[in-house]
């Protein structure tokens, strides 16, 4: 072969070279502008935990709604017209065998300067009218939790029907008693 | 020389085709949001977020009313708030009267009567008077005591008292 006709292949080759990258450069730009398109859309589906639903737009018009009424609870301003926040659950789990139990008796601060409140655990029967009672609390302040209490005695495993009865007392010097709450629910003793 | 020629150009194009195909798979699985381990190299990698909310709610009820000559009828809310439920479930509360809707002092009463939301008369102790069902964050009545002060039975002067317990229950 001539050194022209060398010379001409070894163009060829750089040229064919030249193009092979360029054409990879093109597939690699195209794949990552799909990822990250694909990754945006994705985006905003996701991430939505924590999010609060005023902060999501879907597209409805933001109007006032006529229909909504003010909440009682901030209708009344005169403190001494002010109700007893009591929070209530479903069932309190606690272990058998043993009079130690893990409990969660809050007074809520929102009873703050107000009302103090007592809890009695009560043990209902089967007919629901006779109880016998498991542990009754004292005076508990505002913004304090009971977490842990003695019972009267150990429970075997089972589910009993129970009742916390909370009873508030304002927080004068004669402690009035108020009217009260019974928050009924499952005792899982496991 | 030809041949070595082409041997160079196809080490290198599979070089680049090697590096390509790399990078666009890491490309893609970041994009996704995906977290990358070294178990997780070429396989599926599959995360999952987690939160189980427990049955709550909270109830304000009306800590007391005081009737006088010139308030014969007082309004109190009663507000259940801050509900979370199992689906297909709802805070329900009824309410007793210790003395069946009467003011007691010793052996002497004043009766009262409450109407619920301006409407229903509440006559007997038990009565649902608020159910809030699951998937509703909050729900309430208004409570109107109600009173004439009859003073028929009125034996002494004191404090005539009524108490009333609210029991809530989710069913």
């Amino acid at each position: 072969m001539s050194a022209i006709g060398e010379e001409k292949e070894e163009t060829g080759r750089r040229k064919g070279l030249i193009f092979l990258l360029l054409l990879l450069i093109l597939m690699f730009g195209i794949v990552m502008g799909i990822g990250l398109i694909w990754g945006q859309k994705h985006d905003k589906g996701k991430g939505q935990i924590g999010v609060s639903a005023g902060q999501v737009n879907s597209g409805v018009e933001l109007v006032i709604d006529k229909d909504a009424k003010k909440a009682p609870h901030y209708e009344n301003n005169d403190i001494s017209e002010q109700g007893v926040v009591i929070i209530g659950r479903e069932a309190l789990t606690i272990s058998a065998d043993t009079k130690e139990a893990a409990v969660d008796f809050v007074n809520p601060e929102e009873n703050a300067q107000l009302y103090y409140l007592t809890f009695e655990l009560r043990l209902y029967n089967d007919n629901g009218q006779d109880y016998e009672v498991l542990y009754t609390s004292g005076l508990v302040e505002p913004g304090k939790r009971i977490s842990s209490v003695t019972l009267s005695r150990e429970l075997e495993k089972g589910v009993y029907n129970a009742v916390v009865h909370v009873q508030p007392y304002r927080m004068n010097e004669e402690r009035t008693p108020t009217n009260n709450a019974d928050m009924k629910m499952k005792l899982i003793v496991r | 020389m030809y041949w070595k020629g082409r041997i160079k150009v196809k080490k290198m194009l599979s070089a680049g085709l090697l590096v390509f195909f790399t990078v666009s798979s890491m490309t893609l699985s970041l994009a996704a949001g995906e977290t990358i381990t070294q178990d997780s190299q070429g396989k599926n990698s599959d995360i999952t977020v987690n939160y189980n909310a427990g049955v709550s709610y909270t109830v304000t009820i009306p800590a007391s009313v005081t009737f006088s000559e010139t308030e014969k009828e007082v309004e109190r809310s009663l507000l259940v708030s801050d509900v979370v439920l199992n689906e297909g479930s709802s805070v329900n509360i009824n309410l007793t009267s210790l003395n069946n809707f009467k003011m007691v002092y010793g052996k002497g009463y004043i009766e009262y009567y409450l109407k619920v939301n301006h409407n229903d008369v509440l006559t007997e102790s038990q009565d649902t008077i608020l159910t809030v069902a699951a998937g509703e964050n909050s729900g309430w009545v208004v409570l109107s005591f109600i009173t004439d002060l009859q003073k028929d039975h009125v034996l002494y002067a004191g404090n005539y008292t009524d108490t009333l317990t609210f029991t809530v229950e989710v069913d």
